[in-house]
């Protein structure tokens, strides 16, 4: 007597053992071998089976240049301050601006949120966490999301959406800290940017993603003057 | 071996893959629908009225500012603010002119900055003059040849927007002698907010009249 059986899984599973027991049973040996191998790496890939080891990040050094994607940024220094301009802490927290020259070393203009995801906010320095719609701070393996940094012309304090080729600026990265950092330094890292000429599924061509650290180094923080605007670090 | 059922052999797998890179090296380098990407190029030069079909443009005077102070706000350029002033006059229907943008002769590209007064684009009603001001921050090495590409679509995703539709590249007229003077003149110009262009004011009514010539930061004409 037969039992009743699912036809669902158990059926595709079967389908394709039978798939591939035929394509495999015209094979020869070697071409087993040469399929198995090429599905195993292909297999791999998303896990990063042709990614580079790990790399260690180069020194981040204040007064030296370093390429970022399109960018060369220096960075100068850090400073707090109780506020800058329009951008007014919660109380009890101040200001945290690192000061940096860029310019675009490219032929087409960049955005600034582009620039910005080089520089994410310096972590265990008390960088307050971005709270997105009012909802508590976002928790990420342990460790809070912290904002992306607010980024002001230090010429004249404005904000600049399109950074053009060849031109330098001297911006100033802002983020809200706790009060209750008086560290001397800040550990900055500098994330490395990679084009991509041609998306996998073709729906997003031409665009910049975010890579590993490229540089890493701990950067003085000073205090900036009574009253600074956010364009006068 | 099995009767009705074929071995896959090497010079068959060679075959198939040759075919399939065949294919793939056709669709890479053969060109694809390049007659009906590229625009509709429409050039002329400063005071020149260019019929682009769906709008008419004039470029009425081109300036340099190292500052540009607006109703609300002070714009120092990082370069230098090669300020462009324009009349759009739309023909058929409202029109948004989204691109503007500034090419040199490395073939660099720049956008406008919307600080100051200054407008990254402009939306017109048809029949009406509309006057706008586009301010491009760019590096002393872009002036000289720079040439301003106008459209109703925008400049971003490689000009995907304008493609099949006219667009206007009218050349700024900057040599390399002019180029120098300009870059080393601090100016300071006070942009007008975009709006109706008063019939037969010309380049009086597009900006600061204190810029009006060569020595004092006029790119347009003269240079």
């Amino acid at each position: 007597m037969k039992h009743a059986r699912s036809d669902g899984p158990d059926l595709a599973f079967r389908i394709g053992r039978r798939v591939v027991a035929a394509v495999a049973d015209d094979m020869s040996t070697a071409q087993r071998v040469g399929v198995g191998v090429v599905g195993a790496l292909v297999a791999l890939t998303p896990f990063g089976a042709w990614s580079p080891a790990q790399a260690q990040t180069a020194p981040l050094v204040t007064g030296t240049a370093v390429e970022v994607g399109p960018f060369e940024v220096t960075v100068e220094k850090a400073a707090v301050a109780d506020d800058l301009g329009l951008l007014v802490p919660e109380p009890g927290n101040q200001m945290l601006a690192v000061v940096a020259s860029v310019t675009n070393t490219g032929e087409v203009p960049e955005y600034s949120v582009t620039l910005g995801d080089t520089m994410p906010a310096p972590r265990g320095v008390g960088i307050v966490p971005e709270e997105p719609f009012g909802e508590p701070a976002a928790e990420t393996g342990g460790e809070a999301d912290l904002p992306s940094p607010t980024i002001v012309n230090i010429a004249d304090g404005t904000s600049r959406s399109i950074l053009n080729p060849g031109v330098t600026y001297r911006l100033a990265f802002i983020w809200e800290q706790s009060g209750d950092f008086a560290g001397e330094t800040v550990p900055l890292e500098l994330i490395d940017l990679g084009w991509v000429e041609e998306d996998l599924a073709g729906l997003d061509d031409g665009h910049w993603y975010v890579g590993e650290a490229a540089f890493s180094g701990d950067v003085p923080v000073g205090q900036a003057g009574p009253g600074t605007e956010a364009g006068q670090q | 071996m099995r009767h009705g059922r074929r071995r896959i052999t090497w010079s068959g797998t060679a075959l198939v893959l040759g075919a399939v890179t065949a294919g793939c090296a056709l669709v890479t380098y053969l060109p694809q629908d390049q007659g009906l990407d590229t625009p509709v190029v429409v050039e002329g030069v400063p005071g020149e009225t260019l019929d682009l079909t769906y709008a008419e443009l004039t470029v009425t005077d081109v300036r340099v500012a190292d500052t540009l102070e607006g109703t609300t706000e002070t714009a120092v350029a990082g370069g230098t603010f090669l300020v462009v002033d324009v009349t759009w006059r739309a023909t058929r229907t409202q029109t948004t002119f989204a691109g503007a943008e500034v090419t040199d002769s490395q073939g660099r590209r720049f956008w406008p900055s919307a600080l100051g007064d200054c407008a990254a684009s402009a939306t017109s009603q048809p029949g009406y003059a509309w006057r706008a001001t586009y301010c491009f921050d760019v590096p002393e090495d872009a002036l000289a040849g720079a040439t301003v590409r106008l459209a109703r679509g925008s400049q971003s995703e490689e000009h995907a927007e304008q493609r099949r539709d006219a667009v206007a590249v009218v050349d700024l007229g900057i040599t390399a002698g002019a180029a120098r003077t300009l870059w080393d003149a601090a100016e300071t110009v006070r942009p007008e907010p975009q709006g109706f262009a008063v019939p037969g004011a010309g380049d009086a009514a597009t900006g600061d009249a204190s810029t009006g010539d060569a020595s004092t930061g006029d790119a347009g004409g003269d240079a």
